[in-house]
């Protein structure tokens, strides 16, 4: 330890440490610039000067050692001026336009000539006239606005290891680039955004602006995480997977979501859609990393482990064994409820078991992960459908309605009544209890209309019960189907003919389907009152035959106002403002599309969750249901240089040959082989690194004697 | 034997001793004991933390490369020097800087610099890079491989550089008069650099010292028909392409000092300007992390206190005295001696000679570059450069002959 005294202020610190640090933790403001915490001192800005006892010039505070005796002054009348001088010459040649750029009120460089109040006024003023490089994914760089502070040279090579930035001049004026200009993934960078980061300066700058949204940093820096329903943790097993920890990796997932697997399968990854990877050139192909983690885990890290309360004495009773349904029932347990499901099918799952056709999700992985939650203590009672969920409040302490929207829509159409017409989920419901065509009251020749993943559910599950001929038609583009694209091509390749843009003018037919009136669609558009405007190209009619047709268009709950709940939009029940799962009936929840319509297993999963930290509320405990599954992960900031980082490939998953799987019902996609499982892995940016990085303190957060003096 | 072997032979501290008794001195700009450069260097390592590396260069602000000589004519000495200085500061490694472009140089070095173990490295020295490590001046290692060869002998090498071209590098014995050893008289001089030090005519007075600063080991002559601030732009100009472009003070004061001063040749400098350049060149001399910075407002400095007189015409009477900053000339053809044989209209590369065959030929002043190529094309000497007033010329075509002043 050292004894330093800083404007008169005894100080023990200890030896060698810089001394811009050491006022700076007493809260003694310096100001500086080039001087990053996270980083190695560059001695360049000359904004830290300080007078030392005994030395004939000021010197850079930051790489200035503590020592015994060290006296230093941290003002004069010398340093003033010397400080003004400094900034004066760094804002020659920067432009004057603050209020125009982009990290106006946030930005290190403008918060000093506040502080230090100088201006250019003396200097020979120039424009650098670099152009703005505005080229490169995620990363805006503008060299007419840095001032040299060397920060993200730094943070490039000494920080990340990457050194893709590096001082460069042009004639006369030294920048930071990449050598001979190359584009920044011509120069192998992994786009950490470090620089960004650091940056003190609008010069750069995020593509998309942290300050233009309301979000938090922490949300628009990791989108993936931000973007998934349930915030799973997503960099995080993205990075146990790479090291081959998939047992930690599932760990974190189950941290969020009590069905890893299934949602491997079948998740609709919003996060995928946000994934910054995307930018530089294919999304991570996060779902299958899931799956695959979820596959090999042994359950070593969170098997018996995580959270259970003691028992509570409350009861809740949760009506549907959905994702939504089952996921609050596993949490209301760990807080130490007693929780029943009451399912009316005769399994648990929901639109799992019932919807998505097992081709695409096994069964055997639904009641797999189900038995996780009735091994935690949760009671299930099947083929118990709850008509009167109201007589329930008199055993249960509160009662979750999840019962998911399982009534299919019928188009108000000519014909829509013929025989031959069937629902979307009653044609699926029945297909998964292993019914046959005959039973399901199916033919030969099959029209779908819809096209969304459950119209090519229905599509590629008739074609598995032996329809010789299926058509699918819907009113959007081929460019704006809501379907997966994998999932229409899938269906293109087993010979399921695809019709987009197609207006349904009627089911012909007098006793029995004939087929299917259609006109083309030349555009179309919901209005302001989300009422479809169509127009339909003159002469276009013509007709498909079908023995058949199956209507995909939505799903919704099978309630009525016998249940006696406040119902909106005849099915679905109402929450309450500022609730995301209370309705006005005390005692009674909503989760999941009972609430908001048919969405994803995801949605329906943080839905769970939110209910059962509101039902836990409720019932008077904390509401707390976080756990911490995963051992602790040390994520290196030095992440080095990998060459063609940018362009490597994102890995396509196994799929069986359309020959062998458009007449059964087993597993079409294999998922990312072992092979390639990491190298998958090694493609994410690591964007939640960033926020490791220490954020800025400026002069106004230091509150200190010496300002009030100032 | 060697020398290193020599060194080795003996311990460290007798390593030392030996080179505080022969006095042996830090050369270039950082002169001074080198043991005790090395005690400073000890504690600086402990300081940083770091592994410590003995790195052998010129000065960073060394241009002009005339101590280089010393790696062809000893290099045996430095690399020995090199090794004896690691062993003594038991160093963990040792580097060898050439500036950018000496790869000739560099290939005849390379074998005996990777038996020694030396890593050759080129450009300047990244002093921040180099923390913690000795950063030693090549005539130091040279000296200091002589010493333990026996073969030493005070004093430091020097050359004088004259009309742009170094003469022959010798050793100098201190106490040396700069007059003797420039060979020139106070006449024919304008002024003397003494490594970066700008000098008046007074300075073939100084006597060097061993403690002078001789920084690149050249002593500059500056003719008396120069113009110190054309000088003074050239040299800034230089240095700005020199520097890293890291310390505020160096890239931006150089930035500032360069504008200045060209502005200055240019007819548009201000008053306040030499205020402003003293304070920033005062404040580059320890506000900058390497040599570049540290010494690339001497000239400047040295010139405001010696000419500033020269500063004084330029501003405010608009006159470069030695009629060397064409800004402040005018070229003119005198109408009363033009042929309008189209000579001087032919050579001129602004292309802004208007005339035609027996007409009086005219010059834009606005696009002349004043390059003087008209004057040396006409045969009838009627191109005119002057720096006083220019008489009244015509301003439309006007036959040969035909002008008459009015």
């Amino acid at each position: 330890m050292a004894v330093i005294t800083i404007d008169g202020i005894r100080l023990e610190v200890p030896d060698n440490k810089n001394v811009l640090d050491c006022a700076l933790e007493a809260g003694i403001y310096i100001p500086h610039l080039c001087h990053h915490p996270d980083l190695p001192e560059n001695g360049s800005c000359r904004m830290c000067i300080v007078e030392v006892e005994g030395e004939e010039h000021p010197v850079t505070s930051c790489t200035l050692k503590a020592k015994d005796g060290l006296n230093i002054r941290t003002n004069s009348e010398q340093i003033a001026k010397l400080r003004s001088l400094a900034l004066e010459l760094l804002l020659s040649g920067h432009p004057e336009d603050c209020s125009t750029c982009p990290k106006y009120g946030n930005c290190e460089l403008q918060t000093l000539i506040q502080y230090i109040g100088a201006n250019n006024a003396r200097m020979r003023c120039r424009t650098k006239g670099f152009k703005a490089e505005e080229s490169n994914p995620l990363i805006v760089h503008d060299m007419n606005r840095c001032v040299l502070c060397g920060r993200c040279v730094r943070a490039c090579n000494d920080l990340r290891g990457v050194k893709v930035l590096q001082y460069q001049k042009k004639d006369l004026e030294t920048y930071v680039g990449t050598i001979h200009n190359k584009l920044l993934i011509d120069s192998d960078c992994r786009f950490c955004q470090a620089c960004t980061e650091v940056c003190p300066t609008g010069t750069i700058r995020d593509k998309r602006q942290l300050m233009e949204t309301k979000a938090k940093k922490e949300d628009v820096v990791v989108p993936c995480r931000s973007a998934c329903p349930a915030h799973t943790d997503v960099p995080r097993y993205i990075r146990f997977i790479k090291e081959g920890k998939f047992d930690e990796a599932s760990a974190v997932i189950r941290e969020k979501v009590p069905f890893p697997k299934a949602l491997g399968y079948v998740c609709n990854h919003v996060c995928e859609l946000e994934c910054k990877r995307k930018e530089v050139n294919e999304a991570m192909s996060i779902r299958n990393m899931k799956r695959y983690a979820a596959e090999q885990d042994t359950g070593s890290c969170w098997r018996g482990k995580g959270k259970q309360l003691p028992d509570t004495g409350k009861k809740v009773c949760i009506v549907g064994g959905g994702p939504a349904g089952m996921t609050a029932a596993y949490y209301l347990r760990k807080q130490g409820h007693d929780v029943t499901v009451k399912e009316a099918l005769p399994t648990v799952g929901g639109m799992m078991g019932y919807g998505i056709p097992s081709y695409r999700l096994p069964r055997t992985i639904i009641a797999e992960e189900a038995a996780v939650i009735t091994e935690a203590g949760v009671k299930v009672e099947v083929n118990a459908r709850v008509e009167k969920p109201l007589e329930l409040l008199g055993e249960y302490d509160a009662v979750l309605m999840a019962i998911g929207a399982h009534v299919g829509a019928r188009l108000p159409m000519d014909g829509n009544d013929l025989p031959g017409t069937i629902l979307n989920i009653d044609f699926l419901r029945e297909a998964s209890l292993g019914k046959t065509a005959e039973e399901i009251g199916m033919g030969k020749h099959i029209i779908v209309l819809g096209g969304g993943n459950v119209a090519f559910d229905c599509a590629r599950t008739a074609k598995r019960l032996g329809a010789e001929e299926i058509h699918l038609a819907c009113l959007e583009a081929r460019e704006v189907m809501t379907a997966d694209d994998e999932e229409i091509e899938q269906a293109k390749e087993e010979g399921i003919f695809v019709h987009p843009a197609q207006t349904f003018e009627r089911i012909t037919g007098e006793t029995q389907v004939t087929g299917v009136d259609f006109m083309n669609v030349k555009s179309f558009h919901f209005d302001e009152n989300r009422r479809a405007v169509i127009e339909k190209e003159e002469g276009s009619e013509h007709h498909i035959d079908a023995d058949t047709v199956i209507f995909a268009v939505g799903q919704r709950p099978d309630l009525t106002e016998e249940a006696g709940l406040e119902l909106f939009r005849g099915s679905y029940l109402v929450v309450k403002e500022g609730t995301t799962s209370t309705t006005g009936t005390q005692g009674i929840f909503a989760a999941g599309d009972v609430v908001h319509g048919t969405k994803s297993v995801i949605q329906a999963i943080a839905d769970g969750r939110n209910a059962a930290m509101e039902i836990d509320r409720y019932l008077g405990g904390d509401g707390d249901i976080t756990e911490i599954l995963a051992p602790e992960q040390e994520a290196s900031p030095y992440i080095g240089r990998i060459e063609g980082f940018g362009y490597q490939e994102r890995k396509g998953t196994q799929v069986t040959p359309v020959e062998e799987r458009q007449d059964n019902f087993n597993l079409v996609d294999h998922g990312i082989c072992q092979g390639d499982i990491c190298a998958e892995a090694g493609r994410c940016l690591q964007c939640d690194l960033r926020l490791q990085i220490t954020a800025p303190r400026l002069w106004g957060d230091y509150s200190d004697k010496k300002e009030a003096n100032a | 034997m060697g020398a290193f072997e020599t060194a080795k032979g003996m311990s460290k501290e007798e390593v030392i001793e030996k080179i505080k008794a022969a006095g042996l001195r830090e050369f270039g700009v950082y002169n001074q004991d080198l043991a005790k450069k090395w005690e400073q260097d000890l504690a600086e390592k402990e300081n940083w933390d770091a592994s410590l590396k003995v790195i052998a260069a010129l000065n960073n602000n060394d241009t002009n490369h005339a101590l280089l000589e010393l790696l062809k004519t000893s290099a045996s000495d430095v690399i020995e020097g090199i090794k004896i200085a690691a062993y003594a500061l038991d160093a963990e490694g040792m580097q060898l800087y050439l500036p950018e472009g000496e790869d000739e140089l560099k290939d005849s070095l390379s074998q005996a610099a990777s038996e020694a173990g030396i890593e050759l490295c080129q450009g300047i020295v990244n002093v921040r890079d180099a923390r913690g490590c000795s950063l030693n001046h090549i005539e130091t290692m040279a000296a200091l491989g002589a010493l333990f060869a026996g073969a030493y002998t005070p004093g430091s090498f020097i050359t004088v550089c004259k009309d742009g071209k170094n003469g022959e590098l010798t050793k100098v014995v201190f106490p040396a008069k700069v007059g003797d050893i420039a060979g020139v008289s106070p006449e024919e001089i304008k002024g003397i650099l003494i490594g970066s030090n700008l000098y008046d005519a007074s300075g073939l007075d100084l006597v060097l010292e061993e403690d002078t600063n001789i920084g690149n080991g050249v002593i500059t002559i500056l003719p008396a028909d120069c113009c110190i601030i054309d000088q003074e732009e050239k040299l800034l100009l230089g240095e700005r392409k020199n520097g890293c472009g890291r310390c505020t003070f160096c890239r931006e004061g150089l930035g500032q000092l360069h504008a200045m001063a060209k502005e200055i040749t240019e007819g548009k400098g201000k008053n306040e300007y030499l205020a402003m350049m003293e304070e920033i060149g005062n404040a580059m001399t320890f506000s900058c992390q390497c040599s570049v910075g540290q010494t690339g407002a001497d000239f400047t400095l040295g010139s405001l206190k010696y000419f500033g007189n020269e500063y004084t015409d330029h501003i405010k009477k608009k006159k470069c005295a030695a009629d060397v900053c064409s800004s402040f000339m005018s070229i003119y053809i005198d109408p009363n001696l033009c042929e309008g044989c189209e000579e001087c209209a032919d050579v001129c590369p602004a292309e802004c000679i208007e005339g035609k065959s027996g007409f009086i030929h005219m010059i834009d002043e606005f696009d002349c570059t004043k390059c003087g190529k008209c004057i040396e094309a006409c045969e009838y000497d009627a191109v005119i450069k002057t720096t006083g007033r220019v008489p009244k010329l015509p301003t439309r075509l006007t036959k040969c002959g035909k002008f008459k002043k009015r």
